[in-house]
């Protein structure tokens, strides 16, 4: 099982959080960008034919001698869409297993507290949604349907979120799970968010990657793509891979500052409850 | 010797300088599966452009292709290796297979020592020459006349069993040459310890050429058995010979109808024979004498002798009177002698002995003539005053250990014996002959014994002792050996005779006839039958030829006077292909080196993808 009963028990007590209002196709827990028949008052606007009688603010009609109508807060569901990378780069080192349990916690919690959630996959056949989860129930099922994800082949992120947001169809949040190790993660961050939804990324590395093991002549074979580069590591040029890595995610964080993405490192070894209690708290994606 | 055809192609193992200059240039690393090389390609640039050039490093995969570099060089030069080899286009080979070479002081035997060489000698022919191969044993054969299937010859060569009997190279050399064809002189090679006599020597054909086996000469055997009768009984006597160079310690056991009987230990000096008598009682029977444990001829460890009442016991003596014969005939363990003056038919007597008397027509026992002035059958046309002995029978079993040497006659009769063996005589004369009558035995000595010296000699009892159990139908009391000739007299009424030859194996044969597969020592077992009746039994013991006892490995000094192909020391094997072997050998180990060996990373490579994420 991806994650364990007493941790999805512990994550029943959390929910997913917004920066902004956002609008949902069906009423939920959060404040939306519509008005609608909550207690919570909004506005007045001029009375129209067929408004609701009962909507008149007979008060004002008395002071002032016009017909105002009240209007009121909507609450609208949020829907989470969590894409995870499981290109063959995110074979390595159990990254794929770390962010498999975090979408899934993600999902888990989102569904619980009565929003939608979807993931989504993208390897190198492209981009498979799986089913919506909207109770503890399916999100049971999309738990276990994550189970079976590998990796497989070299993912084109760009392409990919392109058809999760064409085919998401109402604005929410969406959560890009990837180690970002590809030259377009720059194109793939530009559809992370859009108008009227919000997003985050959650850089998945290993801990070798930040701090390799590889010493001496080598002759490096990537596995997402094949390719090879015949490299001496000395410690030289170990000080210049950590500069060039340190570079890289920062220029991934600024990036996803300026597109308004929250973003959280994440490790393959992380534990999953101070991950989500305390970074992603503190990133505003779950309260 | 060896050596190379064409040694200028070693100029390309300059191949390995360029070799090295790839290493130089581009380092082998091993290589690692990283999930992406898009963080470390910003190093590659400064590694690049820091080491342009490597050290050479002795990695595996380096040797291993000078290696192979030097084998393709040593496979261009053509190595061959010299050696001596058959330079005509046909061999005949003529392989001793007599009992020593059964000897085991090269292992296993000197025989497989030799079918070794043999068929190296083979592999030395070019494809296509005719390989002929004649086995000289007790009874020579060809293996293989004339072939050009060099495999058929090296599997007949297999198939060649020692005798325990003497060779005769005299009728091998014989059909050696008889192998040859005309005008087209062969190559004649003797594979042999070089146990040949003198006279075996001489015929070697000219020409031919001598490999040899055999490195030690140390052997200790039991060159005879002989037996005698004794008033206690029946004596044997046990001959031991060391043919080592220090004296030994031989210990002895006799086993009479299987069962040891006896044990003796004699102190054989080097080079000498050592004899042992033992007393085994008045029972006939058979008698065996063994060196127990083992040495370098196992075959000669053991001798065969029968005992058995041979001597016939009642003698009829026709004489005008002889001292000498008299006195030895009434010597005669058990006989009874009857002295006449007058000759008969000598009804009821085993044996009749004719001295100088007129023999009658009608002779109804076995018969010892002595100088008769009458014998029908027998033409004596004249008398010959002191005649030249000039024959003496080789090997003849009636004059073993008869001394003829000092023997002196003054007169002799000359007589012409139809179908005769003649054992002494003169060019014109025999002086001493045996044949057979009939079912009779017949002896005949052609002078007086009164006018010569050889009842003064020792050799008269052995002489006259073997002549009369001869004439009695027994077999001689001396010892005899595999490869010699068993007469089976006629016996009256018989029409059938079988011999069980020790091994398990048997033949039939006529009464009067000889048997010549005589190949192996032991006892032989031989019934006479008539309408499928045993009439008459006995047994004859053959001994290993003390010939084959020495093993001393002696070489055969080829004849002149002949041109014959001989062996030649520049016949080139080439070694080519042996050379290509080890190339393939070395480039698949460089392959495996390269893309096959299971190193920790290709382990976790493997998991890796075996598993899902």
């Amino acid at each position: 099982m991806l994650l364990a009963p007493e941790v999805l028990e512990r994550l029943e007590r959390l929910s997913l959080l917004t920066r902004g209002r956002l609008t949902g196709a069906y009423p939920g827990g959060h404040r939306s960008r519509r008005l609608g028949s909550s207690v919570d008052f909004a506005d007045w606007r001029a009375y129209v034919p067929g408004d609701d009688f009962r909507r008149i603010d007979y008060q004002i009609y008395a002071r002032l001698d016009r017909l105002l109508v009240r209007l009121y807060e909507a609450e609208d569901e949020v829907v989470l869409h969590a894409v995870v990378d499981a290109s063959s780069s995110m074979g390595y080192d159990g990254k794929l297993d770390g962010a498999l349990r975090v979408t899934g916690a993600l999902c888990y919690l989102a569904a619980a507290r009565g929003d939608r959630a979807r993931a989504w996959v993208i390897d190198g056949d492209g981009a498979h949604p799986s089913p919506w989860a909207r109770s503890r129930d399916s999100a049971v099922a999309l738990l276990a349907w994550l189970e079976g994800i590998v990796p497989k082949g070299s993912s084109d992120l760009a392409t990919g979120l392109a058809r999760v947001r064409n085919a998401r169809g109402f604005r929410g949040v969406t959560v890009l799970v990837s180690d970002m190790l590809t030259e377009d993660w720059e194109a793939a961050l530009r559809r992370v968010s859009g108008p009227g939804s919000e997003g985050a990324l959650l850089h998945v590395l290993a801990r070798s990657e930040l701090e390799p093991a590889e010493r001496g002549d080598l002759h490096l074979i990537d596995s997402e793509h094949g390719g090879s580069i015949d490299l001496s590591v000395t410690e030289q040029v170990l000080r210049a891979y950590r500069e060039r890595t340190r570079s890289w995610m920062g220029a991934v964080a600024e990036a996803c500052r300026r597109r308004d993405l929250r973003y959280a490192l994440v490790h393959p070894d992380d534990d999953l409850e101070a991950l989500l209690l305390v970074r992603l708290r503190a990133e505003g994606l779950v309260g | 010797m060896n050596g190379l055809s064409t040694p200028g192609a070693l100029v390309v193992g300059l191949l390995a300088v360029p070799i090295l200059v790839v290493y130089m240039l581009r380092t082998r690393r091993p290589r690692r599966v990283v999930a992406s090389t898009f963080l470390w390609r910003e190093a590659t640039k400064s590694v690049a452009a820091s080491r342009p050039w490597d050290r050479i490093r002795p990695t595996i995969p380096l040797l291993l292709q000078l290696l192979l570099l030097a084998v393709l060089v040593l496979a261009l030069t053509r190595p061959f290796r010299s050696a001596p080899g058959v330079a005509g286009d046909h061999l005949v080979m003529v392989i001793d297979a007599s009992g020593s070479m059964l000897a085991t002081d090269v292992r296993p035997t000197r025989l497989d020592a030799a079918k070794t060489e043999a068929k190296h000698l083979i592999d030395t022919l070019s494809p296509g020459a005719v390989v002929s191969v004649v086995v000289a044993a007790g009874t020579p054969s060809v293996a293989v006349p004339a072939t050009r299937d060099h495999g058929e010859a090296a599997r007949a060569i297999d198939r060649i069993q020692a005798s325990e009997a003497p060779a005769d190279f005299a009728d091998a050399f014989l059909m050696a040459e008889s192998l040859e064809l005309p005008g087209r002189p062969a190559t004649i090679a003797l594979v042999s310890d070089g146990g040949l006599t003198p006279e075996e020597r001489a015929l070697v054909p000219p020409g031919s050429v001598f490999r040899g086996v055999g490195i030690s000469g140390d052997n200790v055997s039991v060159e005879r058995v002989e037996t005698g009768e004794a008033p206690a009984g029946f004596q044997a006597l046990a001959v031991v010979r060391n043919y080592g160079d220090s004296d030994r310690r031989v210990p002895l056991a006799v086993l009479r109808d299987g069962i040891e009987v006896a044990n003796a230990t004699v102190t054989a000096p080097a080079g000498s024979p050592v004899e042992r008598s033992f007393d085994l009682g008045p029972e006939p029977g058979r008698v065996e004498v063994r060196i127990p444990g083992g040495n370098a001829l196992a075959a000669d460890d053991h001798a065969f002798a029968v005992l058995e009442v041979n001597r016939p016991q009642h003698i009829l003596l026709a004489t005008p009177g002889n001292l000498f014969l008299e006195s030895l005939l009434r010597s005669l363990a058990g006989a009874e002698v009857h002295v006449r003056a007058k000759a008969t038919g000598g009804e009821g007597f085993d044996l009749v002995v004719y001295d100088r008397v007129a023999v009658p027509r009608r002779i109804a026992a076995p018969a010892l003539f002595i100088a008769p002035t009458k014998l029908p059958g027998v033409a004596v046309d004249g008398i010959v005053n002191q005649p030249a002995i000039t024959y003496i029978a080789p090997s003849d079993p009636l004059l073993a250990q008869v001394d003829l040497s000092e023997l002196s006659i003054a007169r002799a009769q000359r007589a012409v014996i139809p179908g005769a063996r003649v054992l002494v005589g003169t060019s014109s004369s025999p002086l001493i002959a045996v044949w057979t009558e009939g079912t009779e035995r017949r002896a005949w000595v052609g002078f007086d014994l009164h006018e010569t010296n050889l009842p003064l000699q020792v050799a008269f009892p052995i002489l006259f002792d073997h002549l009369l159990a001869w004439s009695s139908g027994a077999e001689p009391v001396s010892a005899r050996f595999a490869g010699d000739v068993l007469e089976l007299p006629p016996v009256a009424g018989a029409d059938e005779v079988q011999i069980a030859i020790p091994g398990g194996r048997g033949a039939t044969l006529v009464p009067g006839e000889q048997f010549v597969e005589t190949q192996k020592a032991g006892f032989y077992d031989i019934e006479y039958y008539d309408n499928g009746d045993v009439t008459a039994e006995r047994s004859v013991a053959l001994s290993f030829p003390a010939r084959e006892s020495g093993l001393t490995p002696r070489d055969v000094e080829p004849r002149g006077g002949e041109e014959r192909p001989g062996l030649t020391a520049t016949v080139r094997s080439p070694a080519f292909a042996w050379v290509l072997a080890l190339a393939l050998a070395v480039l698949l180990v460089e392959w495996w080196w390269a893309h096959g060996r299971p190193t920790p990373a290709r382990a976790r490579s493997f998991v890796k993808r075996g598993k899902p994420a």
